[in-house]
């Protein structure tokens, strides 16, 4: 990516070099106009005037060139039409030649100014005077040159100025994308640029505000939910009748309980993108715990990682669920240590297993194997909450085919997760 | 004699169900159904005072710190499941206990029997650890489950309360032996399994199905932190 300050910068840069070739090329080739022409003609004429005329003696015209370099303080020499020196005084000059007229009458040298004035009898007219050393065509490039470059120079802190505040405003704009939404940009100025940091503002407030709508409506949702599944759960310790028809009743509530869990969980990482509180975490305890809950057999090694207990406990509860549901018969649960810094979490099932295309899909929200609709085979929020969770402590979740059939869910989790004090 | 207790909590019906069911087991449920109502009828002297978190007209916390500051009657608060920083911050403010809804009715019951009874004497030593529908007492040596004394030898009560002690934490039989303090003379290491058993038997729901110490193949036993979820 060309940055935006070089491209302003260069380009400016680029729009002095040009101004200064093009100014140059105008002053060495300045062509003579008809008004200047006329003023020649009209020098040549007073000149022609004041010098002797072609068929006086040669001596006579000598007095009056010398006459005229005096009064000049010039070089001063007269031709006739072939160029060949009819009179001088001071230094030699040069003789004219054809080409002069295009040149025009006053000519710029590097040390001389000569003047080149073609007389009505046909003589012409030559004076130079030689300049003060430095002030030739060169020392005005060179003048000319060192202004570009300090204007260079002085518009390079105005380009980065200008260039920087975009790029501040980009950062703040790079923080609300990673879910900072507290993020504001510094409103500098009352240009584009300040426009721009204004309009960015507003957004973000406005994205802050729907975000934070939408965690409370959630929030009043799930207490909602809660109201009626709490008294539903009163009601039923307090209906007599068939034990079984009870504890499915129980099921049921816990299940529908874990739903609104789960989808306040999701959306709580969501919000939050890190780890609330974190402490040591057994995980085989919390396996052996969770696998008590659903069934299952643990076996391993103790492993510590830091973490938030209520999201590895709600990790591993998934997991186990998902096998339970999805396997067929027992369920088995491996934690080993991985190294110094890894942690790994395996449960295996023997179920049909997952086809190899589905691997990864089956950690997206409520993703359903196809082929299946409305069987309640989904996978609802389940292992896209393990996968989210994973992460959260700088792990990941994958699904593997078992050896012998099945599907081995795996869990690695670091065992001091990035950004944990 | 019946016990009073006053149940702050909006829904209406939720709040008319558990006063049923307290009702046969000795408790006589007064119902507000805002917090300025509840915070009124305070006066009236209850024993035990349940909030819900989430009331129209004030927070649960404020109705918490407010009830706190005029008197120590125990205060069991319910939320919302999951919220751990709304249980610290009830805690913190005064709460005796919390029960995130929907709660089982049982457990509801258990819990505000344990608040009541560490009510009535002046709290001596040790609190007692809890664990749900469990109590443990080191101080009395007793152990509870719904507000009903188990029995335990001593040996059983050493060895619970040396799990209890590190719950969520696999416990090696070495690492348990070290922890069993005592005037231990017989030969713990083999019997251990068998004391497991015992002790399940006494406070497993279903001593078959364990909740409460876990055994790990090949590592150990656990005791497990969340132990009456359904």
């Amino acid at each position: 990516m060309r940055r935006l300050w070089l491209q302003i910068y260069l380009t400016v840069v680029g729009v002095l070099f040009l101004l200064t070739l093009l100014a140059a090329l105008a002053w060495l080739v300045h062509p003579t106009s008809p008004w200047e022409r006329d003023l020649a003609e009209r020098l040549a004429a007073t000149v022609g005037e004041l010098l002797p005329a072609p068929d006086r003696p040669a001596a006579e015209l000598q007095a009056a060139v010398e006459r005229l370099a005096t009064r000049l303080n010039a070089d001063v020499a007269v031709f006739d039409r072939g160029g060949h020196a009819l009179a001088g005084s001071g230094g030699p000059l040069a003789p004219p030649t054809p080409d002069d007229g295009s040149k025009g009458w006053l000519r710029h040298r590097a040390h001389s100014v000569t003047v080149t004035l073609p007389l009505p009898d046909g003589r012409v007219f030559v004076a130079g005077r030689a300049r003060p050393a430095g002030r030739g065509a060169l020392a005005f490039l060179v003048s000319l040159s060192l202004l570009a470059v300090a204007v260079a120079l002085g518009s390079w802190p105005l380009v980065r100025r200008l260039t920087r505040r975009l790029e501040r405003l980009r950062q703040h704009v790079e923080d609300l994308g990673r879910g900072d939404l507290g993020a504001r940009a510094p409103v500098e100025g009352r240009d584009e640029v300040a426009d721009l940091a204004c309009s960015f503002n507003r957004a973000a407030e406005r994205i802050e505000t729907l975000v934070q709508a939408q965690g409370l409506s959630l929030a009043f949702a799930s207490h909602e939910l809660r109201s009626p599944l709490a008294r539903l759960r009163v009601r039923l310790e307090m209906m007599t009748g068939d034990p079984a028809l009870r504890e499915g009743g129980r099921r049921d509530i816990a299940e529908l309980d874990g739903i609104v869990d789960e989808v306040l969980e999701a959306s709580r990482l969501e919000t939050r993108g890190g780890l609330g509180r974190t402490e040591t975490v057994d995980v085989l305890a919390l396996a052996a715990e969770e696998a008590a809950r659903s069934g299952g057999v643990v076996s391993g090694e103790p492993v510590e990682v830091s973490g938030d207990p209520r999201l590895l406990r709600r990790l591993l509860r998934n997991l186990l669920e998902n096998a339970r549901r999805h396997g067929d018969g027992e369920v088995e649960v491996r934690v080993e240590r991985r190294g110094g810094e890894w942690a790994r979490v395996r449960v295996l099932d023997r179920g049909p297993g997952v086809a190899e295309a589905e691997r990864d899909r089956i950690f997206e929200p409520f993703h359903r194997p196809p082929g299946r609709p409305g069987t309640g085979e989904g996978h609802g929020l389940g292992l896209a909450l393990v996968r989210q969770i994973a992460r959260a402590h700088g792990g990941e979740a994958r699904c593997l085919a078992r050896e012998g059939g099945g599907t081995v869910l795996e869990v690695d989790l670091r065992v001091r997760p990035p950004g944990i004090r | 004699m019946a016990q009073r207790l006053l149940m702050i909590e909006d829904d209406g019906g939720l709040a008319r169900l558990v006063a049923e069911y307290l009702a046969p087991v000795g408790f006589e449920v007064t119902v507000a159904g805002t917090a300025e109502e509840g915070l009124r009828r305070r006066a009236e002297g209850f024993d035990v005072v349940l909030l819900d978190v989430m009331l129209p007209d004030l927070d649960g916390f404020e109705a918490c710190r407010r009830i706190r500051a005029a008197s120590d009657v125990p205060v069991i608060m319910l939320t919302a499941r999951g919220d751990d920083e709304d249980r610290i911050a009830g805690l913190e403010i005064g709460a005796d206990d919390y029960l995130p809804k929907p709660f089982n009715p049982r457990e509801l019951l258990a819990r505000i029997r344990a608040v009541l009874r560490r009510r009535r004497p002046e709290q001596g030593g040790a609190a007692p650890l809890r664990f749900g529908r469990l109590e443990i007492d080191e101080g009395a040596r007793t152990v509870f489950l719904d507000g009903e004394e188990r029995t335990l030898t001593a040996h059983q009560f050493e060895l619970l309360l040396a799990l209890a002690r590190s719950p969520g934490r696999v416990l090696g039989r070495e690492a348990l032996l070290a922890r069993v303090r005592g005037d231990v003379i017989e030969s713990f290491d083999r019997s251990i399994d068998v004391h497991v058993s015992r002790i399940r038997a006494a406070i497993e729901d279903d001593p078959r199905r364990p909740r409460r110490i876990l055994t790990v193949r090949g590592a150990g036993y656990v005791f497990a932190k969340k132990q009456d979820e359904d």
